[in-house]
């Protein structure tokens, strides 16, 4: 009985194997299959080609949140100077400037931000100096993250090429240190095309507790590039 | 405080979240107290009379040198706590003869229970009376009233103990004062362990103990120090010598789940523990899924054809419905199927009302959706379509979808289906399972793991053949020095020879029988099998259950004539043969929410009579804790160790941990010991569990 | 003649037309108030569209604004309330006349309380922007009046009790009872709950007693209720703060 049971071994890893053909549609294997996928093989950058951005009639930005992949935005609402950027799953990001300012949707929002002093992007890209500096008042949805004050002051702006939609951009780089209410510090970096100032790129991050956010322009790009480049394939 | 994914749908937490549409503000949490060594709510020896939240379950693990414990401590109700600790004594050998079991350390278990007996408020403290290890052998067991009084950051406690815990003897037993016969503590136990042993409890010597907490200004250290009311002259692990009776220790909270404490006690020894703690309303994981349609505010025109493959397949996307059978009358329609995915009964209606909403003619008023189960219709919702999209759509302020929904038994369908998905004929199934047992003398952790594979044939929605083949993948049960204990008791052996059915054969039939179910009347189901029914018995029997659509109350019966199966799990049996079965209710009782308890009346496998008791509570999130107990008319001699039967079980839905919604469940049981009396046959199919939908109660 | 019987027809055929509108003419079905002004809805709107008239200003704080219904029964009963409370409060305060000060904060919380709008508060999440994008956070209003009471942002916290409203600065880290110290000095002893309102459709009581206490924070603009410690309440008065904690239900806060 032993020995004969011994062969089987390999039959029985092959039979494990085989588990998830066996049991047919069974809800619970299947859950446990979309978990360990998620775990093991993330989804993808969701990105867009030229062709397909061409085509949308609204504005597009690419969202990358911690390390999530990264999710396609349209500009839902333009107002009071805020662009309002949209997700598939209903959540908004709102942008100042290029800056986050407030979001909804999330278990954790930013309800609130209150400048004191200008902030250095809203000024023209020529006029941004190294040593801008202002100061922020953020409130969170959770009440231990209200009345959070943070400094912010531009440390560099230097010449960085970047690419974007397989084209080479003129862009300029302009870092800002964030000193968060804990007093820890982060770098956020916004990248401008040099001769029209606008923003293509930035890398953001709002508090201490909250992931890095890398936002890419990709509409405002497309917009800078010639009228043949934008509609080649 | 997670910060949620863009584009990764969660619609099904958030939407469970705010369904009055009122985002709710998160509260500070409950204070959570750290545990003591031996498990449960106190400071290092000590218990005190602070509790957890409610749902708060701790794992534990403490090393003192001479003891060793793992503990598990659940707080089943706000005003109980209970707690399970196995205790490996390092200086003791389990046993003298290292043919039975080698170099394995003394090992024990314990249950301890505690009650609150008053809350604290402004002039009064805090009062729990507690009973510890009086499940077991009782080698640390106590009684004991504890005080606690809190002040800004200090916790101030102190209490008194008896047996284990008033050795030092520093008071007169108040109990002595009253009655002689508690000034002596009787040793010994009663019948063969495993019993609670009242006649020795608040007897013996009685000690004062105290203690108190400071919680640093540095959040996550907490400081203790107590006076220990124990002379450690009566320890299982022998003498232990005691320079000093106060005890400190720090406490280090990692996060809300882990902390790790350092103590000194006895002014001479070391500790070092770890827990790990969450809670079991709260034990949830975020969702990906499809999110429920937005019913708009103009529906479908009364023209609109219908693809009913297509209605179909939208159902099982979006809200894990799977249609059996179909038909759209120029009013209704009637669904016929089961659930997959959905354990919130409120989240699975919702989702397929969207769809029904948006996909039929707005001619459709009525939606009858029937869930199914073992082909059986088992109960009607009925959806008033014009209520339902008032509500899916928001169109007042307090819309809500209770006035929307009903449920009842289902009516019989009289016209002809437009569309049926036949399910007779041959299915498959594989499952994974797992056995461990602790505490053996070979090896304190035994496991067997592996697979059920079944086969079948449906014939009809009655009829079928079903077979299932157990397939060990990893065990060491092949590490057994005996398979058949040294207890004779006389009682015959109907469960104490497993170990000689789980060894042998790596692959073995578990069950072959042939089942005809149905549902007799309305409320009434009965079924009948016959075969091999599990892996120690063969025969044939039959239940009856009423069991009225959500109702507290069920009843059934069961009557079935086994024999012994052989050793090698094919289909030769012994010469013991057994009628047994049980009237069983199930209730979940008005007075106190969210509780189930069984209660079987009957004849066991052994031919001895008596009734189980079995209590579950079901938290928030949808784990289940039970307990169970069997009391039979034989005596704890003819029982042997442990008195009785007594197991617990903790049941938790696998969505709990995976991504996607999903309706099964599994089981961690934790039987102390089991013997011959008490047991009953494993049934290989339960009516009550196939009419879950009726009354769901673990959902 | 011709000209003349032209213009009666038209004067006549005018006159029905006027007659026709005026009588078609209905009132609207929703009437929301804003910045003292009146805003009506033929159609019950959904609430986007209510906030969006109020969301030009971008300086709006959403997370304290309030939407009130103004109904005529709940009114009558609030106001039947008002009347019962401050008939208390000036027992009270004559009981304890032997002791000015606490005669005089209770008189002074009575006069604030005259003064009080009461109205019924809705417990709706207020955000345009969630409004404008999640449906389940767009419910149609039903018919009626409402009041909606958008603020710019409060730097304070605010406390009613015993001696009607206090102010404390917020700041970021400080607890629910730390608030209540500066609020009330030493005279808080004997309160073991606060309550803190619109936090949820009941009030949500908050432990600041030293032997409850523990680390709740509270985001800005909050509103909470401290009751009248116990030895101030003989036995004939051991309701007031019950009666206090529901008409405070019904303020608009300003």
């Amino acid at each position: 009985m032993r020995s004969c049971c011994s062969t089987l071994t390999s039959a029985r890893w092959l039979l494990l194997a085989c588990l998830p053909l066996l049991s047919q549609c069974s809800g619970t294997t299947k859950s446990y299959q979309n978990t360990l996928s998620y775990v093991l093989f993330p989804a993808p950058d969701h990105q867009l080609n030229r062709v397909e951005l061409a085509k949308r009639p609204y504005d597009t930005l690419y969202a990358k949140v911690g390390d999530l992949p990264q999710a396609v935005l349209v500009l839902a609402y333009d107002e009071h100077g805020q662009q309002k950027w949209l997700s598939a799953d209903r959540a908004l990001l709102i942008l100042q400037q290029g800056r986050l300012v407030k979001t909804t949707g999330f278990s954790l929002d930013l309800v609130f931000s209150a400048r004191q002093g200008i902030d250095p992007l809203s000024k023209p890209l020529a006029q941004i100096q190294v040593g801008d500096h202002f100061e922020r008042v953020l409130d969170w949805s959770a009440a231990q993250h209200t009345n959070q004050l943070q400094k912010l002051s531009i440390i560099s702006i230097e010449a960085a090429p970047l690419e974007l939609l397989q084209q080479q951009f003129d862009a300029v780089l302009v870092q800002e240190q964030v000193t968060f209410a804990d007093q820890s510090t982060a770098i956020n970096q916004f990248w401008f095309e040099r001769r029209s100032g606008r923003l293509l790129q930035s890398q953001q991050q709002a508090a201490a507790f909250a992931p890095v956010m890398k936002l890419t322009h990709i509409s405002s790009a497309l917009k800078l590039l010639p009228v043949e480049v934008q509609s080649a394939f | 405080m997670k910060w949620l994914d863009v584009n990764v749908f969660r619609w099904s937490l958030l939407m469970l979240a705010c369904q009055s549409a009122w985002a709710a503000v998160e509260l500070a949490p409950l204070p959570v107290y750290s545990q003591l060594n031996q498990g449960g709510v106190g400071l290092i020896q000590m218990p005190t009379a602070r509790m957890n939240a409610d749902g708060d379950f701790s794992l534990g693990y403490r090393d003192n040198e001479e003891y060793r414990f793992w503990t598990a401590s659940m707080q089943l109700f706000p005003w109980m706590e209970t707690t399970v600790r196995y205790t490996d004594v390092r200086t003791r050998l389990y046993s003298d003869d290292p043919g039975f079991s080698g170099d394995q350390t003394f090992k024990d278990k314990g249950i301890d229970v505690k009650f609150r007996l008053w809350q604290e408020s402004a002039w009064s403290p805090a009062v729990s009376a507690g009973f510890r290890d009086f499940g077991g052998t009782g080698f640390f067991e106590s009684e004991y009233l504890a005080l606690a009084k809190r002040w800004g950051d200090l916790d101030l406690h102190v209490g008194i103990g008896w047996g284990y815990l008033g050795h030092r003897g520093n008071i007169n037993n108040p109990f002595c004062e009253i009655a002689e016969r508690f000034c002596e503590r009787p040793s010994g136990y009663r019948g063969s362990g495993g019993g609670f042993d009242i006649q020795r409890f608040f007897k013996g010597p009685a000690a004062i103990y105290g203690g108190v907490e400071y919680q640093t200004p540095w959040q996550p250290l907490k400081l203790q120090l107590e006076y220990d009311s124990n002379t450690y002259k009566f320890d299982q692990a022998g003498v232990l010598i005691q320079d000093s009776a106060w005890n400190y220790a720090a406490v280090y909270r990692y996060n809300d789940q882990l902390d790790l404490t350092l103590s000194r006690q006895r002014g001479n020894t070391m500790g070092f523990g770890v827990n790990y703690r969450f809670n079991f309303h709260t034990a949830s994981q975020i969702k990906i899924a499809v999110a429920p349609r937005i019913v708009p505010d103009q529906l479908p025109a009364a023209t609109k054809q219908v693809e009913r493959f297509d209605l179909s397949h939208k159902l099982y996307y979006e809200a894990g419905f799977v249609v059996q059978k179909y038909q759209l009358l120029p009013d209704t329609v009637i669904l016929h199927g089961y659930s997959l995915n959905y354990r919130n009964q409120d989240e699975f209606i919702n989702r397929i009302g969207r769809v029904l909403a948006t996909e039929l003619p707005e001619t459709v008023k009525s939606y009858r959706v029937t869930e199914v189960s073992g082909a059986i219709p088992m109960v009607e919702t009925v959806i008033d379509a014009d209520k339902f999209v008032h509500y899916a759509r928001r169109d007042s302020l307090d819309a809500q979808l209770a006035p929307a929904v009903s449920r009842q038994h289902p009516a019989p369908v009289t016209t002809d289906w437009a569309m049926i998905v036949d399910n007779s004929g041959f299915y498959t199934n594989a499952d994974l399972f797992w056995i461990q047992t602790f505490g053996s003398p070979e090896r304190f952790y035994m496991y067997q793991g592996g697979l059920l594979l079944s086969a079948g044939y449906h014939l009809d929605s009655n009829w079928s053949l079903n077979s299932t083949v157990k397939v060990n993948v990893l065990t060491n049960f092949d590490e057994f020095k005996f398979t058949r204990d040294a207890f004779e008791t006389g009682v015959p052996r109907v469960r104490t020879l497993v170990r000689e059915y789980v060894q042998g054969n790596d692959i073995g039939l578990e069950n072959l029988f042939g089942l005809w179910k149905s549902d007799l009347q309305k409320d009434w189901y009965a079924q009948a099998y016959a075969g091999v029914l599990e892996t120690m018995y063969s025969g044939g029997g039959a239940e009856v259950l009423y069991r009225p659509v959500d109702s507290r109350l069920a009843v059934g019966v069961d009557v079935n004539y086994v024999g012994q199966r052989d050793y090698d799990r094919t289909f030769g049996l012994f010469d013991y043969r057994v009628l047994t079965g049980h009237v069983t209710a199930y209730w979940q009782p008005e007075f106190i929410e969210d509780v189930m308890l069984k209660i079987s009346a009957g004849r066991y496998l052994a031919k001895d009579h008596g009734v189980t008791v079995d209590f579950s509570r079901r938290f928030d999130s949808g784990i289940v804790v039970g307990a169970y107990a069997t009391k039979t008319n034989l005596s704890a001699e003819e029982y042997g160790e442990g008195s009785f039967t007594k197991g617990f079980y903790l049941s938790f839905p696998f969505d709990v941990f995976s991504i996607s919604p999903s309706i099964g469940r599994g089981q961690l049981p934790w039987i102390p010991i089991s013997r011959d009396g008490g047991q009953q046959l494993n049934r290989p199919s339960q009516l009550f569990g196939l009419t879950d939908v009726r009354s769901p109660f673990s959902k | 003649m011709r000209s003349e019987l032209s213009l009666l027809r038209r004067v006549l055929a005018g006159l029905c037309l006027f007659l026709t509108a005026s009588l078609q003419a209905q009132s609207p079905a929703v009437l929301v108030e804003l910045n003292g002004q009146q805003q009506g809805y033929f159609q019950q709107p959904r609430l986007a569209e209510v906030l969006l008239a109020a969301s030009s200003d971008s300086r709006v704080y959403w997370p304290t604004a309030q939407l009130y219904k103004l109904d005529p029964k709940q009114l009558v009963a609030a106001e039947q309330l008002r009347g019962a409370v401050m008939e208390q409060l000036r027992l009270l305060s004559i009981h304890w006349q032997a002791e000015p000060q606490v005669a005089a904060n209770l008189m002074q919380l009575r006069s604030q309380l005259a003064n009080w709008r009461l109205a019924q508060p809705l417990f709706l999440a207020l955000d345009p922007d969630l409004s404008r994008t999640r449906a389940e956070f767009n419910p149609r209003l039903d018919a009626g009046m409402y009041l909606l009471q958008p603020k710019r942002r409060p730097g304070f916290i605010t406390l009613t009790g015993l001696g009607g409203d206090q102010f404390v600065e917020h700041k970021a880290g400080t607890l629910a009872y730390q608030y209540l110290t500066q609020a009330y000095g030493i005279d808080h002893r004997g309160v073991d709950d606060i309550y803190w309102l619109r936090a949820g459709p009941t009030p949500v009581k908050l432990p600041v007693a030293s032997w409850n206490r523990n680390l709740q924070q509270l985001p800005p603009g909050s509103l909470l209720f401290v009751p009248v410690p116990a030895k101030w309440l003989p036995e004939p008065w051991q309701d007031l703060n019950q009666q206090l904690l529901q008409l405070l239900q019904s303020r608009v806060y300003k």
